[in-house]
């Protein structure tokens, strides 16, 4: 169910309802947890078997590792990571290697049969924060917990199950030991951020889709100018669809009364790739750097290395995202670009010139804009050839093809660079603003916020892009 | 009381909310136009009613004492050379400015110094173009266009979705199949429709942009596929009966048209996809309206060929705009200009040539089961 949805919304008043009329805390957890698997049931009954063997696997797995020692807790760990890892190869990557195989072997006359394997939504996400739970039991960080419903509900939260952000057990299991609650103040600032994360859906990202999707489609047909534009605005599409996505999960967990980390602090106001990526998808890039790129060394040994590992990280963050070449360059573009970051900040840190002028920052935001547009090529390209298509037209190499306004791209455009500019003030503040229902004018406001989602939601509802992954 | 307090509040508010939204919708949105019965014409948009339309394309509305998009209808000037353009929204085009549909740019060429000179009269092209019909209209208000537009010529444009309308009973105009023909049905003002929608037709609610926008959106969330088709139509015969009653019925509307409107050319324009990045191939449709033209020797131009002749000149396509796909809905500017020049050319050469009306002619070239 998409949380835009009619049927969503008559299941989470049902949710709600029995929230409010359970009265011990263990029930209410237990009511989530079953909350949870009718949600992703809902998607597919068959892949409830898988979740539930990751909520059990890892739960006993991780009590194992707490009462082991030496050589059988690496072994543990070991096994936890091989099975989570062996999951998602079978499901996501097996394709896609057995296809890179017969590309190699083709030649030789050798095929491998591709295999029938629907991908389970959400497997990317749910996996991860299954193995950084025994991760964390591994270094101490946490006790292995001996409520398997507790560890069930942490695997099986609904708000953020199909598309994260990816939560760490650390900061989610916790929050159970204290009563869930539904109350005031938690429902108006949740309700907020799921209203915030509709209008980014389906008043932006879905009005953008249409023309993303028909210029990516056939690139060849469009003129550089129409490529320009396509690309601009997947990038505005990327950024809502997700972090719209995001803010909905958010405040539908605020509602349930827990806090989920933020995962979008406005990415495109990056002056630099290490801004940008410590505002992007911020869930996964602090997964990577803990129980990646920190345990491959990171820049503890030597420059070289740190680089290396960088470029490692990347490409299996590019990887993460999709089993296709596209994603995999995508990654490593990333990864040489923030090596080749990290090597200027550090000759530039013996210059006198500081570079906080206007003009220097004006010059890094465009730079590291145009920078991510140009991984979002091969982010969003059917192939690479298409991808390659798009960035030769883009050059006005390959000239001619159809030259077409985008009008949504044109009536966006203004209201994001806005809201950008207004996400700088607000993020000074403390604590958001939250409406109080008691003044009129707040309701009034809240009511025509509402209204102008229904008004200006576009026609044809686009399928969240990170669902894919 | 309390409660009591809170609900009125609330209710308050939403009131407000609605009001302000109302604004906003009518000076950047949507106008609203809202529907009119007339006895004569039937359901016709509110005669001198003005709005706004940005879905598609982006057009300011104006509409004559008719209900139909045009200036206001004088008597015929003595000497006028005076078109009807007949059809649904592709010819009423809100999608763009009243100047660029094709026929008012049809107007203004034949009212260029060449083409006076060799017609000798001043040409009025009316729209008559009427969103949502299908050529029934053009059938059963033959005798009323007639006698109130005293045209010289008709046009009527058509095109491969509006003639399973002819059969859609939930149509205001809509025909009955008979076993040697059709009988076409007028319904009465309220006949088929909903209870609510006839209150809130009643009650003035369609005059509210919050209302019809509010309503465009929840259509939207909510629809099915294909509801423009179906009526009653799609429950009771397969898809291959229904495509054989399409058939029968465009013969048979060529020949009442034949019979009702003694000058009359027929302009085809052929269906569109984004996904195809162009023209769909020659639809049963088609293909039978160029039989039946030829039956009943009723001029065709079909602009198939013209539209994909012009893309590969000019790579421009005949339909969308900015604010949909290429070759999306409905035709824009450019595929009004086409639709334009071809019937300029038509007329231009039957009046330097006098031709009698019986004298068929198509203009541009078709060949059938070509496709794309």
């Amino acid at each position: 169910m998409l949380f835009t949805s009619l049927h969503f919304f008559i299941f989470f008043a049902v949710v709600l309802i029995g929230l409010v009329l359970l009265r011990h805390n263990e029930h209410k957890i237990t009511w989530l947890m079953l909350a949870g698997a009718v949600f992703y049931g809902y998607w597919n009954w068959k892949f409830l078997a898988l979740l539930a063997f990751t909520s059990v696997f890892d739960f006993y797995l991780g009590l194992r590792l707490g009462a082991a020692e030496g050589v059988l807790r690496k072994r543990l760990l070991a096994l936890d990571i091989g099975v989570n890892l062996g999951i998602l190869c079978i499901f996501k990557y097996l394709n896609f290697f057995i296809d890179s195989a017969n590309a190699i072997f083709s030649p030789l006359g050798l095929h491998f049969p591709v295999l029938n394997i629907l991908l389970p939504i959400g497997i990317s996400f749910f996996v991860f924060e299954a193995m950084s739970y025994c991760i964390d039991i591994y270094r101490g960080k946490i006790e292995p917990y001996r409520n398997w419903r507790h560890f069930a509900l942490f695997i099986f939260f609904f708000p953020r199950l199909i598309a994260g952000p990816i939560i760490r057990p650390a900061d989610f299991l916790p929050q159970l030991q204290r009563e869930i609650r539904i109350t005031g103040p938690n429902f108006i600032l949740g309700g907020q951020m799921f209203l915030m994360g509709m209008t980014k859906k389906l008043v932006i990202a879905d009005r953008l889709a249409p023309f993303v999707d028909h210029v990516f489609a056939n690139p060849g047909q469009y003129s550089g100018l129409s490529i320009w534009q396509a690309v601009i605005a997947y990038s505005i599409q990327i950024f809502c669809d997700f972090s719209g996505y995001s803010d909905m999960a958010l405040g539908l967990a605020k509602i349930l009364g827990f806090d989920l980390p933020v995962n979008f602090r406005m990415p495109y106001i990056a002056t630099s790739l290490t801004d940008f990526w410590r505002r992007w998808h911020i869930s996964l890039s602090s997964w990577l750097r803990d129980y990646l790129y920190i345990p491959l060394g990171g820049n503890r040994h030597g420059v070289p290395r740190m680089y290396l590992n960088l470029l490692i990280t990347m490409m299996l963050g590019g990887l993460w995202h999709g089993a296709s070449w596209n994603f995999v360059i995508w990654g490593v573009l990333h990864g040489l670009g923030l090596a080749v970051h990290k090597a200027f900040s550090t000759v530039r840190a013996g210059w006198r010139w500081r570079g906080d002028d206007w003009a220097t920052k004006i010059i890094s935001w465009a730079a590291t804009y145009l920078f991510v547009c140009f991984g979002w090529v091969f982010f969003r390209s059917q192939s690479l050839s298409d991808a390659t298509t798009c960035l030769l037209k883009m050059a006005e190499v390959v000239p001619g093809g159809l030259t077409w306004l985008c009008g949504p791209l044109l009536a966006i455009l203004p209201f994001v660079i806005v809201a950008h500019a207004s996400g700088l003030v607000l993020q000074r503040w403390k604590s958001p603003p939250i409406l109080n229902l008691n003044r009129f004018s707040h309701l009034v406001f809240l009511f025509c916020w509402m209204m102008g989602i229904f008004f200006l939601a576009a026609t044809e509802s686009a399928p969240f892009i990170y669902f894919q992954f | 009381m309390k409660l009591l307090r809170s609900t009125v509040k609330i209710l308050a508010a939403l009131l407000v909310s609605a009001a302000i939204w109302e604004v906003l919708l009518r000076l950047f949105i949507i106008g609203p136009i809202p529907e009119h019965y007339n006895p004569e014409l039937g359901w016709i948009s509110k005669p001198f009613s003005r709005g706004l339309q940005t879905d598609e394309g982006r057009g300011v509305l104006r509409y004559n004492e008719l209900g139909f998009r045009d200036a206001p209808v004088s008597k015929k000037a003595p000497g006028e050379f005076r078109i009807l353009a007949l059809g649904d929204s592709y010819t009423e085009g809100r999608q763009m400015s009243l100047s660029l549909t094709y026929p008012a740019r049809l107007q203004q060429l034949l009212r260029a110094k060449n083409a006076t000179a060799i017609t000798g009269r001043r040409a009025r092209v009316l729209n008559g173009g009427r969103i949502g019909t299908s050529p029934a209209w053009a059938v059963y208000f033959a005798d009323r266009y007639q006698k109130v537009f005293e045209p010289d010529w008709v046009v009527l444009l058509v095109r491969d979705g509006g003639w399973p309308l002819t059969l859609n009973r939930t149509k205001e105009i809509f025909y009955r199949p008979l076993d040697d023909g059709f009988e076409i049905k007028r319904q009465g003002q309220w006949a088929r429709m909903s209870r609510h929608r006839r209150f809130l037709l009643q009650l003035g609610a369609r005059n509210l942009a919050v209302f019809q926008y509010g309503v465009r959106s929840w259509h939207f969330m909510t629809a099915t596929d294909d509801e423009e088709n179906g009526g009653i139509a799609r429950k009771k015969h397969t898809r291959s009966t229904r495509a054989a009653l399409s058939v029968r019925a465009i013969d048979w509307t060529a020949q009442q048209l034949r019979q009702k409107y003694p000058r009359l050319v027929i302009v085809h324009m052929p269906s569109s996809q984004p996904a195809r990045n162009g023209l769909l191939p020659p639809q049963p449709e088609e293909k039978a309206l160029i039989a039946a033209c030829r039956r009943y020797g009723i001029p065709l131009i079909t602009m198939r060929e013209k539209i994909v002749g012009d893309y590969q000149q000019t790579g421009q396509p005949a339909y969308g705009f900015s604010n949909t796909l290429p070759w999306a809905g409905h035709p824009n500017a450019h595929g009004h200009e086409l639709v334009a020049h071809a019937l300029y050319e038509f007329f231009v050469g039957k009046l330097r040539s006098g031709a009698q009306p019986s004298t068929p002619a198509v203009s541009t070239a078709h060949r059938l089961g070509r496709e794309r």
